[in-house]
């Protein structure tokens, strides 16, 4: 989870810098709100 | 401080049972959810979800991205699915107040059962406060979404609390510190459940902020949370249709250099910061504290009955009370039975009340103390900046309900479960507001905003220029073109924004979209309509950012175009001279003549007689047409004083079409007062029509427009602005702009 987090937010930005509408915005909800807490509480 | 029970007190949570509650919460936003777009700020969220754009200040970028995934949902029109994300919110937090009341009653309430009926009614009531509910059957704003950070941050920090040197307490005081910073990275007020966690943290294990790793772990996780104002940079240098600030220093498109410049960090920094609201220091108060705890307590009142008839005051007086008595009750119960969640939510509590009261610093409400006359006033009543507060506040008087129970439980001389079973018909009380707010509260069936929108851009001929004024007759037009795809070839340029810097250079980049003849009203199906070539303005970059944020003339001035000689006067403009807007609006009128018509929106008010257009302008339907050279009267244009002329056959025309007049009078009812410029519209356009046919004869037709503007006038409850039908129509409302945002550079002529 700890490299997961990391590469879903990564991947999503690259999206957002190619001008993507759909899977940068679905990365990085994944990331910011299951993926990031999963990987904070797994410590 | 009395000892706090261990983590083993306290019976397993529900989470089955809070899901179902939860559900049931979402079935009731469900049923009463808003088909379309609203009015404020809805249609604006919407639009910038679905485009990935970026709202007013401070932009917003977690809402956005949220809104975004919602909008891809494979159900229900983009709106639907952009509504339904606040229902969800609000009925996640639902969920979690559920188990926090239940976790209160663990210690106190032996039967499961019984405890299960406690949270329940929090559950119900959180949901069915009148300004929750409403709330959450539109995405008028993005504080349910708040509220579901709140609400988890919530139970997190009591599970803290339960355990705090356990194995993963400090993963989840970190988890918390993320979460936080998150929920500012949907709006600022995440970071008002900071200091109740602070004072939990500091109640339950001082020592925890002396463990310096943990803080900076905890300071990391917060700074975490609040990258997705990444966004904003990377997607404003997309120009996006929806672009508000302009955070970016990229011109043309997104590189890296423009991306990591200084233009880019102080636009960004003003959109987080919200410069372009200039609010005063708290210091400076805009009204008195006493008044603006007064203003909460008259939202407090609509809670528990929102009354917006004003039919009954005292029922809504008694009310308030009641649940008033019942938070305190609850408030009590909460300290004897829990101290711990006591020490996060009491604190929360008094955050989110007395403490946001104070600095949102707010003047008088739009509808508070209406005997008082020379008060500045709120645009709009803003109930919903205490969403939160009354949300929280539900919580205790749930708890102080399930304390009266067991007050008449303890009295009643039965045993077992039947004394628990006679007592319980006092809960009934908690289905106080679902029964009085459904009126109010419910959104559904509310169609009139979406055919506002369709029905003043179809007011517009082809290719055409509005201005407009404010928030209500700019957003909902911003939503139908981008979403709906109604009438992109209409540019609205909104004069509110037109003070700013970015807004012109956003409005220059828009794309000319064709005329799709066969979506267009039938009016404009029979006229040769040639597409633009030239640009809306004629100005460099350079020249739009040099135009000056306003001109010291204070004596009329003669405005030339073409055929056009308009005497603007300045001390019938907003600002007692001209500011950037007005230049601006001359420059497209100046650089359009015979390329783009130039309208103007109905709910614009003075503005057209402000800039000596009257001699021009052509009434249309919803919007007024400047022509380019004097008008003159004929049998289809009739003279009417104060608007210029009145193009019969083209307004019968667009009237034949307006969806919006059947929408108001089938709801029976209109959002608010602040907003009523929009029915307005309809209702004073419908009544000059009548008085302009009943002149030249058509009697019959006159009266159906009449009675038409009756039954809009009755069903927005405005029928006192026109008291006097058949007499020239009234002075208009003041537009529907939110002051706030409408005013963004102050000008000290």
């Amino acid at each position: 989870m700890r490299l997961l987090a990391p590469c879903c937010l990564a991947l999503g930005y690259l999206d957002l810098v190619r001008g993507g509408l759909t899977a940068g915005p679905l990365l990085l909800v994944a990331g910011y709100l299951v993926l990031v807490p999963l990987a904070l509480l797994e410590g | 401080m009395p000892p706090m029970p261990p983590a083993s007190a306290h019976a397993r949570p529900s989470y089955g049972a809070a899901a179902v509650a939860g559900a049931v919460v979402l079935l009731l936003y469900t049923l009463t959810l808003a088909p379309t777009t609203a009015l404020w700020d809805a249609s604006e969220y919407i639009t910038a979800a679905y485009t990935l754009g970026i709202p007013h200040p401070p932009g917003n970028p977690l809402f956005v991205l949220l809104g975004r995934v919602a909008s891809l949902v494979p159900a229900g029109s983009v709106a639907v699915r952009v509504n339904m994300l606040a229902a969800v919110c609000s009925a996640f937090s639902a969920a979690i107040w559920f188990l926090v009341v239940e976790r209160v009653l663990s210690s106190w309430f032996p039967i499961r059962w019984t405890r299960l009926a406690g949270a329940s009614v929090a559950a119900l009531l959180s949901a069915t406060a009148f300004t929750v509910w409403n709330q959450s059957v539109v995405n008028e704003k993005v504080y349910t979404v708040s509220l579901a950070f709140f609400a988890v941050v919530s139970w997190l920090t009591v599970l803290w609390c339960d355990d705090p040197d356990g194995r993963r307490a400090d993963r989840l005081l970190v988890l918390i510190a993320y979460l936080i910073g998150l929920g500012y990275a949907n709006h600022p007020a995440g970071f008002l459940v900071g200091p109740a966690v602070g004072v939990a943290v500091l109640a339950r294990r001082p020592r925890t902020v002396l463990r310096w790793r943990l803080i900076l772990a905890a300071v990391l996780a917060l700074g975490l949370g609040v990258t997705p104002f990444a966004v904003e940079p990377i997607r404003a240098a997309h120009h996006p249709a929806l672009n508000e600030g302009e955070p970016t220093g990229c011109v043309d498109r997104i590189g890296v250099r423009c991306t990591f410049s200084a233009t880019t960090y102080t636009r960004l920094m003003a959109n987080v910061n919200r410069d372009q609201y200039g609010k005063p220091s708290l210091a400076q108060r805009q009204a008195p504290f006493e008044a603006q705890l007064g203003m909460w307590w008259l939202y407090f009142k609509w809670q528990w009955l929102r009354d917006s008839t004003g039919t009954q005051p005292g029922t809504q007086a008694v009310l308030a009370m009641l649940f008033l008595a019942l938070g305190v009750a609850g408030g009590v119960v909460h300290w004897r039975h829990d101290r711990a969640s006591f020490w996060f939510f009491g604190p929360l509590i008094v955050t989110v009340t007395v403490v946001l009261v104070y600095y949102m610093n707010f003047k008088y409400g739009a509808s508070q103390s209406p005997e008082l006359t020379g008060v500045e006033r709120e645009v709009r009543d803003r109930d919903y900046f205490y969403l939160w507060s009354y949300s929280a506040w539900s919580v205790w008087s749930a708890l102080g309900l399930v304390a009266l129970w067991r007050a008449l439980v303890d009295r009643l001389r039965l045993t077992g479960t039947r004394r628990w079973v006679s007592a319980m018909p006092v809960l009934l009380l908690g289905v106080v507001p679902l029964a009085t707010n459904w009126r109010d509260a419910s959104r559904a069936g509310e169609m009139a905003p979406r055919e506002w929108a369709r029905d003043l851009l179809n007011s517009v001929e082809p290719y055409g220029i509005l201005i407009t004024l404010g928030d209500n007759d700019t957003f909902p037009l911003w939503y139908a073109q981008q979403v709906e795809g109604v009438r992109p070839d209409v540019t609205v340029a909104v004069t509110s924004l037109l003070n700013t810097d970015w807004y012109i250079r956003s409005l220059a980049r828009q794309p000319i979209v064709a005329y799709d003849a066969a979506r267009g009203p039938a009016a404009y199906r029979t006229g040769q309509w040639t597409m633009p070539r030239t640009p809306l303005l004629s100005l460099t970059r350079e020249q739009m950012d040099a135009i000056p944020e306003y001109v010291d003339l204070r004596t009329p001035q003669l405005f030339q175009a073409g055929q056009i000689r308009a005497v603007v006067d300045p001390r019938r403009l907003e600002y007692g001279v001209p500011v950037r807007s007005d230049l601006l609006v001359l420059q497209m009128l100046r650089d359009n003549i015979g390329v783009r018509p130039l309208y103007m929106a109905r709910t614009s008010g003075g503005y057209l007689q402000a800039l000596g257009l009257e001699p021009y302008a052509v009434s249309q339907g919803l919007a007024t047409k400047i022509m380019t050279a004097p008008v003159t009267a004929s049998a289809d244009l009739i003279p009417v004083r104060g608007l210029g002329h009145v193009d019969v056959p083209r307004t019968r025309a667009l009237w034949a079409e307006y969806g919006a007049p059947r929408a108001i009078i089938a709801r029976g009812d209109w959002v608010d007062r602040p907003s009523i410029s929009i029915p307005y519209a309809y209702i004073s356009s419908a009544l000059l029509l009548s008085d302009v046919l009943r002149s030249t004869g058509d009697s019959a037709a006159a009266a159906r427009y009449q009675g038409a503007a009756l039954d809009m006038a009755r069903a927005t409850r405005t029928l006192d602005l026109f008291s006097d039908v058949g007499s020239p129509a009234p002075a208009p409302p003041s537009p529907s702009a939110d002051a706030r945002r409408g005013t963004p550079i102050p000008v000290s002529p």
